[in-house]
């Protein structure tokens, strides 16, 4: 008796905890994100998060390895928590960016209307600790004094000026030498510097900023310099340029971002084992990517492949859950089939002569979103072959209730009918007489 | 003026309140924009009913111009397309096409037969052309910021507004004068077919 409740007290522990284990945040893995606004919208392709679809009508479906900054609408900063969820609702009013309700960011900068003022007077203690950045320029500065009072781990965004917080000045160009110090930068943990020519970095820190995980930097001769002093950054932007330095020391790295553009030499990849994003939105040469087990985001740029060359790829990534390939056109979706981990998928186009046929999309059964290329898109019959094949998924831009202003022309039918049937009213009597 | 009065609350205040009304809920509550758009096809259709096939054609002007109006119509369009097109730093003319453009020209279409039809009719027959013009460029001005509130800036609110009110001022004059809606009607079209021709869909309209 006494076996069998220690028994039984066994087994509901272990329930218990598999329960409690699988309430938690899934830290290693990233997510898939879903972002609407009320407004159309661009976000900055930025640093650490992948736009899957940029033709987004306000509509984005973004993944995201974390904490992750983005910008909208090119005035709002604003830090991704993962505890924002995945469905994620943008407003813009005025100088305030609200995220799922709750104002997140306020960029000063936006000039009209400005509602910050009018925010501040009626906010209490909890809507300023739930700034996470706010974009400054001269005014307001007690305010902002106030703010900082009560949310010291704000991040505030001035022009030439680092100061505390999350995230350092997104434009500092204008700032002749960019010196690193290990004061103000302790906290840091994302850096920007993609807008300063990096012959101005001066760095004397004897702090090597543990904290700091994301790195943003032009691909630029000197930039080089400025990695070695980071062999712990788990994410590496390279935002613009023509020269990437050597990433192989990074071996830590978890995200790695091309924006920029590198065919002098190929960057080998090959030591990055724990690299888990990889994006390549410009004309770079990588090899070693066959050894990236651990991949589960892939944008390989603009490319062909031949089904042999996405089997290839899918075979060497297994962990794969998000494959964009937005820039690459496939000579068919076959080799998919094998994919049975991916969640989500971004299609260009195919290769010439080829048949589309998206069949093969219905062996995957953890897919949940495609996003098409413009090209794909406008063809009306792609979406309802999709649709067909694998009914669960959200496809990008597809609304069965697309309600806009062209509704507007159901008044011509109306209007049509109703004068037809008036003249033929009127025919009848003049015939009658 | 003329002394006849306008049955304001049911054929004209109303259908302008409700077209405003869907204009503005169009991306917050599209419910209540489909609400509003078929109570003000309900409340037009059902003056129609009411109405002879003879007064229903005066109201919306469905009748032959001189050819001079049209020729206005079309160049003017075209003009001010081009202007605001390179005012955008886009080429001048739209090409290659896009299949969206039949949907510009039909919303274009329609917009005029509302409001330089329908609405600009009824205020003609009760309050006369001055009103008529000024009311009715008002409504389509109230109509077009509607839309673009929840979205856009201050200042692009009220250029738009003022864009659509001067248009609109300009279009009801030629309504007047031209006795026809024909000549706003290619108006409107070409330039919507000019401007948006070779673009995708805007969010707005789909």
């Amino acid at each position: 008796m006494k076996a069998n409740r220690i028994a039984t007290l066994s087994a509901w522990s272990i329930v218990v905890a598999l329960f409690l284990s699988s309430c938690g945040p899934a830290p290693t893995k990233g997510r898939m994100v879903e972002m609407t606004c009320d407004q159309e919208i661009s976000l900055l392709n930025y640093a650490n998060f992948e736009v899957a679809a940029p033709h987004a009508d306000g509509r984005f479906v973004v993944y995201l390895s974390g904490p992750s900054l983005l910008v909208v609408d090119d005035d709002f900063p604003f830090l991704y928590l993962p505890e924002d969820g995945n469905r994620i609702d943008l407003r813009i009013d005025g100088d305030l960016l609200y995220v799922n309700g709750i104002v997140r960011s306020v960029s000063l900068q936006v000039s009209t209307p400005s509602n910050f003022a009018a925010w501040y007077a009626s906010a209490d203690e909890a809507a300023l600790k739930s700034i996470r950045i706010i974009g400054s320029d001269d005014s307001f500065e007690a305010e902002i004094e106030a703010i900082v009072a009560v949310n010291p781990n704000i991040g505030i965004c001035t022009e030439g000026k680092v100061t505390e917080g999350l995230f350092v000045s997104m434009d500092v160009s204008s700032k002749k030498d960019f010196v690193i110090t290990h004061v103000d930068l302790s906290e840091t943990k994302i850096l920007n510097l993609e807008d300063v020519d990096p012959k101005s970095w001066e760095v004397f820190s004897d702090n090597p900023m543990p904290n700091l995980y994301r790195l943003i930097l032009p691909a630029e001769p000197g930039a080089d310099k400025l990695l070695d002093l980071f062999p712990h950054a788990k994410a590496v932007t390279f935002s613009d340029g023509n020269h990437v330095p050597r990433v192989d020391k990074l071996q830590n790295l978890e995200e790695l971002h091309f924006l920029c553009d590198s065919t002098n030499r190929p960057i080998d990849l090959g030591p990055l084992q724990k690299l888990r994003i990889l994006s390549i939105l410009g004309e770079v040469n990588v090899t070693g990517l066959e050894k990236l087990t651990k991949l589960e985001y892939l944008n390989p740029g603009e490319i062909e492949l031949s089904d042999e060359n996405l089997a290839t790829i899918l075979s060497n990534h297994p962990n794969l859950v998000f494959l964009n390939l937005l820039y690459a056109t496939v000579e068919s979706l076959a080799p998919l089939r094998k994919a049975t981990h991916l969640e989500g998928l971004v299609l260009n186009g195919f290769r010439e002569n080829s048949d589309p046929d998206f069949t093969p999309l219905g062996a995957l059964k953890k897919l949940r979103y495609i996003g098409l290329s413009k090209e794909l898109e406008e063809q009306s019959e792609v979406v309802a072959e999709i649709k067909k094949v694998c009914p669960q998924v959200v496809v990008y831009r597809y609304d069965k209730f697309c309600l806009g202003s062209g509704w507007l022309v159901l008044f011509l039918p109306l209007l049509a009918f109703l004068l037809i049937f008036k003249r033929s009213r009127v025919k009848k009597r003049e015939g009658v007489r | 003026m003329s002394s006849k009065p306008v049955p304001y609350l049911a054929h004209l205040l109303s259908p302008a309140f409700l077209v405003v009304l869907f204009g503005f809920s169009l991306h917050q509550n599209k419910s209540l924009a489909l609400i509003s758009l078929i109570a003000c096809f309900l409340l037009i259709s059902n003056w129609m009913r009411k109405s002879s096939y003879r007064e229903i054609q005066r109201v919306f002007a469905f009748k032959s111009c001189r050819w001079f109006w049209m020729v206005y119509g079309a160049v003017s369009a075209i003009g001010l397309a081009m202007l605001l097109r390179w005012n955008q730093s886009n080429t001048l003319y739209p090409w290659p096409l896009n299949p969206f453009l039949m949907m510009a020209v039909m919303v274009g279409i329609t917009e005029e037969i509302l409001f330089r039809g329908y609405f600009f009719g009824q205020l003609h027959s009760g309050q006369g052309a001055a009103t008529a013009i000024t009311i009715s460029a008002l409504f389509h001005a109230a109509y077009k910021v509607a839309i673009f509130i929840p979205s856009a800036r201050l200042d692009d609110l009220l250029f738009l507004g003022s864009l659509t009110f001067s248009v609109g001022v300009l279009l009801g004059y030629w309504r007047k004068a031209s006795g026809s809606i024909w000549p706003c009607v290619v108006f409107h079209a070409l330039f919507d077919l000019w401007v948006y021709g070779d673009r995708s869909t805007p969010w707005w309209v789909w």
